[in-house]
């Protein structure tokens, strides 16, 4: 090789090197059938929640990306009460539901005060867990608020999408895709429908 | 009588025109919704049996943006809704090509940066007396977003009337404009598919740059946002599930080396290896 061809291979290498460490942490996605990412988190109390322990514990998961401000968020803890009551329903079945909030400091809905006072404002009977870096939600794959995700005890993604099958963000669906996919697996049953196009505003992840 | 008719038409133009702008509760809605929303109509008076055009208009305030009825990652596009008396039809509301838009996550939408424009086409019924005039309560709803977003929504009324021949009102050269710049479909063989394994080759000759934005149901792109654009004259999609019975079906941007652009819609059967 030449001094010259040497250069460029070293520069194109460097160069490559630099890009790769400077690239954003990238999106993974947590599909159905596969393993759920591992985490633990810090609710709004300043308590641990880990996934791992939750299904040690023999717990189902449902985890619910959330942000205050957006107005589907609104829709379904202010307006109406959809993801409390679907909580009350499922609670005493060994069911865990955790809100995941992904907003990165500066971005609408982040911070400890604002997700203190939203579980206040909304009544919400379960831990709201601060993910500011981002890093849960990019490992899920979360991208709107709400985004919904079923844990079986297994380990394994059950469901990956939508709360329900109305896209408005005002109005409610008539089907719940959680309480239905949970209901299968109450049953004993595979979750007839696992996968669902999320809908709501999109996750606010740091740059 | 001409003395009457034009007073007629100019009360017609003024309750159209009136139509055109919401009534102050929704413009209140407007305010806050960051989006000012208007409706109009291509005629003041259609004859039984003839069509024409209505038009939608959204203004986002500056920074802001609306979404596509396409496939999205997030948001919310503009609904309508059109109580028009039985018999009379509405058209599916046309769309102009979208924008992709990409934030932080790898959260892909394909949205409007600036006035949205969406076209729909009345049908007056053959059966339709001469002489009727329909005040037609009319309803839109959307989501406009910057950081944050905001959902909206006005409620306006169209006022048409049944005539002998077709009046066309003073908007109708720019309704005539909007619904000739929305995308067409491909001419036959102007746009080219290569069916792989897993993928999708598109090319167009003379093209030197190219963009696919995905209908809702669209054979799932796997990677859309690094395989959505392209330089040059082709564009390799990869597919999600490529033995899927679906379509790859949206519209190609394609900018055009003498520097034009065009919009076309494109449909085609899967044919992958793997399935189809």
């Amino acid at each position: 090789m030449t001094n010259f061809t040497t250069r460029l291979f070293q520069h194109s290498v460097a160069c490559a090197l630099i890009l790769m460490l400077s690239a954003p942490l990238a999106m993974a996605g947590a599909l159905p059938g596969e393993e759920a990412p591992a985490f633990t988190l810090q609710d709004t109390e300043g308590n641990d929640h880990s996934l791992t322990d939750y299904l040690a514990e023999g717990k189902t998961v449902v985890l619910e990306w959330f942000n205050p401000d957006c107005p589907f968020i609104v829709k379904h803890h202010k307006n109406h009460r959809t993801m409390n009551e679907a909580f009350a329903k499922v609670k005493d079945h060994d069911v865990v539901w955790l809100a995941v909030n992904s907003s990165a400091e500066g971005k609408q809905g982040y911070g400890l005060e604002r997700n203190q006072k939203a579980v206040k404002e909304y009544q919400i009977p379960f831990p709201v867990l601060l993910d500011p870096a981002g890093k849960v939600g990019r490992l899920y794959g979360a991208k709107t608020t709400p985004h919904m995700f079923i844990i079986t005890r297994d380990g394994k993604v059950a469901y990956n999408g939508a709360i329900d099958d109305n896209r408005s963000p005002t109005e409610l669906g008539e089907t719940n895709h959680v309480l239905h996919a949970l209901n299968d697996l109450m049953q004993g049953e595979k979750v007839r429908i696992p996968e669902t196009k999320p809908y709501g505003c999109s996750v606010k992840y740091a740059k | 009588m001409k003395k009457m008719f034009v007073l007629w038409s100019f009360s017609l133009a003024v309750m159209v025109g009136c139509a055109d702008k919401s009534p102050p509760g929704s413009e209140i809605e407007n305010a806050m919704s960051k989006v000012s929303a208007t409706l109009s109509s291509s005629v003041v008076k259609a004859a039984p049996g003839q069509s024409f055009p209505i038009m939608w208009q959204l203004n986002p305030a500056h920074q802001w943006y609306l979404y596509w009825d396409g496939l999205n990652d997030s948001g919310f596009p503009p609904r309508v809704q059109l109580d028009l008396p039985p018999d009379w039809k509405a058209g599916p509301l046309l769309w102009p090509a979208p924008e992709r838009h990409l934030s932080a996550g790898e959260i892909l939408d394909h949205v409007y940066h600036e006035k949205l424009m969406l076209v729909q086409m009345i049908e007056v019924p053959t059966g339709a007396q001469i002489g009727t005039k329909l005040s037609v309560p009319a309803r839109i709803e959307w989501l406009a977003c910057r950081e944050e977003c905001v959902p909206g929504k006005a409620t306006m009324t169209l006022e048409f009337a049944v005539g002998n021949s077709m009046i066309k009102s003073s908007q109708a050269g720019k309704i005539e404009a909007a619904l000739a710049a929305m995308p067409v479909p491909a001419p036959r063989g102007a746009v080219t598919a290569n069916w792989q394994e897993d993928s999708i080759i598109l090319q167009v000759e003379g093209a030197q740059a190219l963009e696919f934005f995905p209908f809702n149901d669209c054979l799932e792109p796997a990677h859309l946002i690094q395989d959505g654009a392209a330089e040059g004259d082709s564009l390799i999609l990869r597919l999600r599930n490529p033995g899927s019975n679906s379509s790859l079906k949206g519209i190609l941007n394609q900018e055009m080396k003498d520097g034009s652009i065009r919009n076309w819609t494109i449909d085609f059967l899967n044919e992958t290896q793997s399935g189809g």
